[in-house]
């Protein structure tokens, strides 16, 4: 097994995703996490990736040594052919498979709406733009009716890496807007309990 | 035969990086481009998806029929196992983590760009200062990387992540003609010249 880098925040839900892959399949003995300065010349990432973005996997030894890789739907897929754990998708090129990716892609951009919009939220009262803010609210009420009406898909199968990515979406969604979604999608929000459950989720929750 | 429809605007990068995929692997006959409009309640992609972004592929024919991808990268994963052009991913071992972890990279430095570009379309008072600067700074931080990194990108003729570093070096030219950054970086310069030449991209390039 190599020994592996991981740049990230504790508050990045991106990050996230691949600590918890890390967890679920048993690779935590093999990453050493370290927490960085996003956004200030301090960046520990600079070093690595000029992007200077989190979450970014560095391997340190094997046949891979040197590669350096931002954005988790890469990492957490390199993560997965990693080890002996089941993994967290079906095998590559079958329908199931691609059902999954949709499915990642989806909450990929759920999530993304919740960070720009809790971005957005956190700026000075004078510089919040409020048809942005106005505009992915939408977009996440629609998002939360989607999942709902989809309920038994997700619980369909155990975890996968999209059901990951869908589980921190919901969990961003309490730490950065945190109204009520859960009266109006009892379904949605049974679902997420559970998987919010989970060692790998309580590990990784942000303080 | 169409059998699918990509749905993008003339201006998404993400979009861009799917239709020059499209045109190098010669598949424009099976998947029709539809322009949405995207951010008004008129957008074609909300009777498919919820998030309402671009790209989004969907598929009408076939095994995967209702399948909807979004996320350019999982896009053009799909559409790699259609035609008989040579593929724009290595579909095993280093070289392929190396190639994700340069689109990756792309994709960090595209996101940066786009959403920069977002911030100074916002009325004057809306607009947030030190966003504009860090992601300023960031973009540049990654051309100059790249020009170290010139004979690696020169060694493949082309390749997903390579796409999406041309479409981000045009955005910057486009979008920030003041930041010409090709005056600093030469040999990236040139690899991209020649680059947005390609048939595949000229004739696509927004104006």
């Amino acid at each position: 097994m190599p020994q592996m880098t991981l740049f990230h925040s504790p508050t990045s839900p991106f990050a996230r995703k691949v600590r918890i892959v890390a967890h679920e399949r048993g690779l935590t003995g093999d990453i050493t996490e370290v927490p960085s300065q996003l956004r200030t010349p301090q960046n520990e990432v600079l070093a690595h990736s000029a992007t200077g973005k989190v979450p970014c996997l560095v391997v340190k030894d094997g046949p891979d040594k040197g590669l350096t890789m931002v954005e988790s739907a890469a990492v957490c897929e390199y993560l997965n052919t990693l080890g002996d754990a089941p993994s967290l998708q079906p095998a590559p090129g079958g329908s199931a498979y691609w059902r999954e990716k949709a499915l990642d892609g989806f909450a990929h951009a759920f999530l993304d709406s919740i960070a720009w919009r809790g971005r957005e939220g956190r700026r000075p009262a004078g510089e919040q733009s409020p048809g942005f803010i106005e505009l992915e609210t939408e977009r996440q009420a629609r998002c939360f009716d989607e999942l709902e009406g989809r309920v038994d898909e997700l619980a369909a199968q155990e975890i996968t890496l999209a059901r990951i990515l869908t589980g921190i979406a919901l969990d961003f969604y309490d730490l950065r807007i945190g109204d009520d979604w859960r009266s109006s999608h009892p379904k949605l929000a049974k679902w997420h309990a559970k998987m919010a459950a989970r060692p790998s989720f309580q590990a990784t929750k942000p303080a | 035969m169409t059998v699918m429809r990509l749905f993008h605007t003339p201006t998404s990068p993400f979009a861009l990086k799917v239709r020059i995929a499209i045109r190098e692997r010669g598949l424009q006959d099976m998947v029709r481009e539809v322009s949405a409009a995207v951010r008004t309640h008129e957008n074609e992609v909300l009777e498919h998806n919820p998030t309402g972004k671009v790209p989004a592929l969907v598929v009408d024919e076939g095994r995967d029929k209702g399948l909807v991808l979004l996320e350019s990268t999982l896009i053009c994963e799909y559409l790699e196992q259609f035609g008989d052009a040579p593929p724009l991913m290595p579909k095993e071992g280093r070289a392929m983590w190396e190639e994700r972890a340069l689109d990756a990279f792309a994709h960090a430095l595209m996101d940066s760009i786009a959403w920069r570009l977002r911030e100074y379309r916002k009325a004057e008072a809306d607009r947030y200062q030190p966003f504009i600067d860090y992601e300023q700074a960031r973009a540049l931080r990654c051309f100059a990387e790249l020009e170290e990194r010139a004979d690696e990108l020169q060694a493949v003729d082309i390749s997903l992540g390579r796409i999406l570093l041309a479409i981000a070096g045009y955005s910057q030219l486009w979008r920030f003609p003041a930041q010409d950054w090709r005056a600093q970086s030469p040999r990236l310069a040139d690899w991209y010249e020649r680059m947005i030449a390609r048939p595949s991209i000229a004739p696509i390039l927004p104006q």
